[in-house]
């Protein structure tokens, strides 16, 4: 567990895990609990659809722990409007007033619209939600996004779903830098070295849904990747070393070493 | 003597249900068939929220269009 000191505050909510999960894609919904507790994550992502009268595998609620905090998303918002129409009703429907938008039109890219995401941030932020937005890691959509009232900021780090990785690495970067909220790095982490060094670079937390719900075994991956995000937030805290341009710096003292004294010969 | 039945729409399809039936009854068996309780289920009607203390006085009307919406997995 981190240091109660370095908790993440969204929302004026303290959270003392910085792994965020997902509830999509597992084969069996009794996984999520046991994810949930092995992983050490507090919030946890859920989407709203139609009640499928062919295809019911009950609701996802009954099996996300009392303590966690939800997180609905707007998946399947293709504008503003639809994301805003979403959010009300996932509050309405009990999930609480935090809100992941996710605007997407592009269904072959599956890449967010900054600029509907913005508008559906700026409406909900003003309702009163606490606004997690899902965005492409560009500068001035996440300052358009800060003004609009949102919580935090939510950068790809690689396609939906794709496992890839960091792939917009540089990006983050910068958002990290300039940008005052949370930056929960979302979307395309393939491995706990990937989610450990985005924490490393001062990503304030990161979701994971896909790689924990394809691995092989489900529960020890999300146990991997909570480590990784404690050990990346750690080593961020520590502030990491130096990296030198070229050559090499011995660790050990160059003055006193045994064996240049036993070459010498005796007089 | 018959009562003719309406249609209306149900998460897009056309359903047919008695006059006079109740938002709440039809609820409660939509659910039922899906193997739910109406616990953390949201009503849309019409575009619409239907706040749950108003489900047992809304009379469903012909075309009316139900949405009946829950929370899955999704990331």
């Amino acid at each position: 567990m981190q240091n109660i000191d370095d908790s993440l505050v969204i929302g004026g909510k303290a959270l003392s895990g910085r792994l965020f999960i997902g509830t999509g894609k597992y084969g069996d919904d009794a996984l999520i609990p046991q994810i949930a507790e092995a992983s050490g994550a507090q919030v946890i992502t859920i989407a709203l659809r139609r009640v499928d009268l062919s295809n019911s595998r009950g609701n996802v609620l009954q099996r996300v722990p009392e303590y966690m905090q939800l997180l609905p998303n707007t998946s399947g918002a293709r504008n503003a409007e639809e994301a805003v129409r979403l959010a009300r009703l996932a509050k309405a429907a009990g999930a609480g007033d935090w809100i992941k938008i996710e605007v997407i039109s592009d269904t072959r890219r599956l890449l967010p619209d900054g600029y509907e995401t913005a508008k559906a941030t700026e409406i909900l932020a003003k309702e009163g939600f606490t606004v997690l937005p899902y965005m492409n890691p560009d500068l001035y959509v996440a300052r358009a996004l800060a003004n609009a009232g949102a919580a935090a900021v939510m950068p790809l780090a690689a396609p939906i779903g794709s496992n890839r990785g960091l792939s917009t690495r540089e990006m983050i970067a910068v958002l990290i830098e300039e940008i005052k909220l949370p930056v929960i790095v979302d979307a395309g982490l393939g491995r706990p070295s990937q989610a450990c060094e985005a924490m490393e670079m001062g990503a304030a937390a990161c979701l994971v849904n896909t790689a924990i719900a394809t691995a092989r075994d489900p529960v020890k991956m999300g146990a991997a990747f909570g480590e990784a995000v404690r050990a990346g937030r750690g080593a961020y805290l520590a502030g990491l070393g130096r990296v030198l341009e070229a050559g090499a710096e011995a660790s050990s003292p160059e003055n006193g070493a045994l064996t240049g004294f036993l070459n010498k010969t005796a007089p | 003597m018959t009562t003719q039945n309406i249609e209306i729409y149900v998460n897009g399809e056309i359903t047919v249900c008695p006059p006079g039936q109740l938002l709440e009854a039809f609820l409660t068996d939509f659910l039922a068939r899906a193997g739910l309780t109406p616990d953390r289920v949201v009503v849309e009607i019409n575009g619409q929220i239907c706040k749950p203390e108003n489900l047992g006085n809304r009379i469903l009307n012909a075309k009316d269009q139900v949405e009946i919406i829950h929370f899955v997995g999704g990331g």
